[in-house]
């Protein structure tokens, strides 16, 4: 982890605080610290690319309209994806539901010898992700790309921590069966 | 998919890059840009609303100086019929200003009362207290934990 693209809570509270407080500098902060995190969120969320970066857009324009209320900036990443999946769902419900993603993606190289997965694999697991209901590739999303703690997914599904767990349980053995009915070739 | 050690799946997940540095560099252009025209945006309408305060203020004024000269030098009948007029701008000013203030108050002041709420004031005298208090010891609070910010792409595990 470099010194740049880190941050202690600690930092992350006063900058939020900064921001709450028409803080140009410190918004623009934010912004360069979460944007390509939110939008690897989205991304995997939504099928079109354009859409995806509009989504990213107007999540970031409603951070700037309602930051000065957000009253806990300990909760800035788990408020700022929970804006950004209300915007994923007023999409899904407005267009009728359409939750398979295309990744138009280019595959990293995988020289890494370390990691001991190769981009055909990485590949396969997009694809199964891609397969999964929203719900169960959110919550994967948020806990295994995102980090997030239970406490910090549950806040940004709104709903209990319990809740949570269980529905990672679940998305994990969907996730499962996926692969494995694609290792087998079955549909 | 371990939920205590999430780093082998989450090392596949971020295998793939999905997001080309054109594109990301043009979005962030726009997102600059929206920003911009928004805090622009703000800025003319409080602009607006204070140069209405005040031109209603000054309007008010103006018509008062102009009511009390009426009043005073008119007893032709021309004279009361624009002492007339003057009395209903009077009233309109009167009940301009009280609205834009209102309405500049309700935009601004909830922004105002919780950016000095008195909990985030108290929660960064903590974590001056709590620095201050930390710097002997090697403890490490909640506030201390790291919050790892980078795209997932660029993450190393």
């Amino acid at each position: 982890m470099t010194e740049n693209s880190t941050l202690n809570r600690q930092q992350l509270f006063i900058l939020v605080t900064r921001a709450t407080r028409n803080d140009e500098r410190a918004l623009e902060e934010l912004i360069d610290l979460f944007d390509k995190r939110l939008l690897h969120f989205v991304r995997r969320m939504i099928p079109d690319p354009n859409l995806a970066y509009d989504i990213v857009q107007e999540s970031w324009v409603c951070v700037y309209r309602t930051l000065p209320r957000l009253r806990e900036p300990h909760a800035f990443p788990s408020w700022l994806f929970r804006i950004a999946r209300g915007k994923i769902a007023l999409h899904y419900r407005s267009h009728g539901l359409r939750h398979e993603v295309e990744l138009d993606a280019e595959v990293l190289d995988a020289s890494d010898d370390e990691e001991r997965l190769s981009a055909d694999q990485a590949a396969d697991v997009h694809r199964a992700l891609s397969k999964l209901s929203l719900a169960h590739r959110e919550i994967l999303l948020l806990r295994f790309m995102e980090d997030f703690s239970m406490e910090e997914i549950a806040s940004t599904l709104d709903i209990a921590v319990g809740s949570a767990k269980s529905r990672l349980h679940f998305a994990k053995r969907a996730l499962r069966e996926i692969l494995v009915r694609q290792e087998r070739g079955t549909p | 998919m371990n939920d205590q050690n999430p780093n082998s799946f989450a090392r596949v997940l971020r295998k793939i890059d999905v997001i080309s540095s054109a594109d990301y560099a043009a979005h962030r252009n726009r997102l600059a840009k929206r920003i911009q025209r928004l805090r622009q945006r703000e800025r003319f309408a409080r602009c607006i609303l204070i140069g209405l305060g005040v031109l209603a203020m000054g309007s008010l004024l103006v018509v008062m100086g102009l009511e009390r000269l009426t009043r005073t030098w008119t007893t032709t009948e021309p004279f009361r019929s624009i002492t007339e007029v003057v009395h209903v701008v009077f009233a309109i000013s009167w009940l301009l200003f009280p609205l834009l203030l209102t309405i500049y108050l309700l935009r601004h002041l909830p922004n105002w009362w919780i950016a000095s709420q008195s909990h985030q004031e108290g929660l960064l005298q903590e974590i001056a207290d709590s620095k201050q208090r930390g710097e002997g010891s090697n403890s490490q609070t909640a506030l201390d934990r790291e919050v790892d910010t980078r795209p997932p792409e660029s993450r190393s595990l």
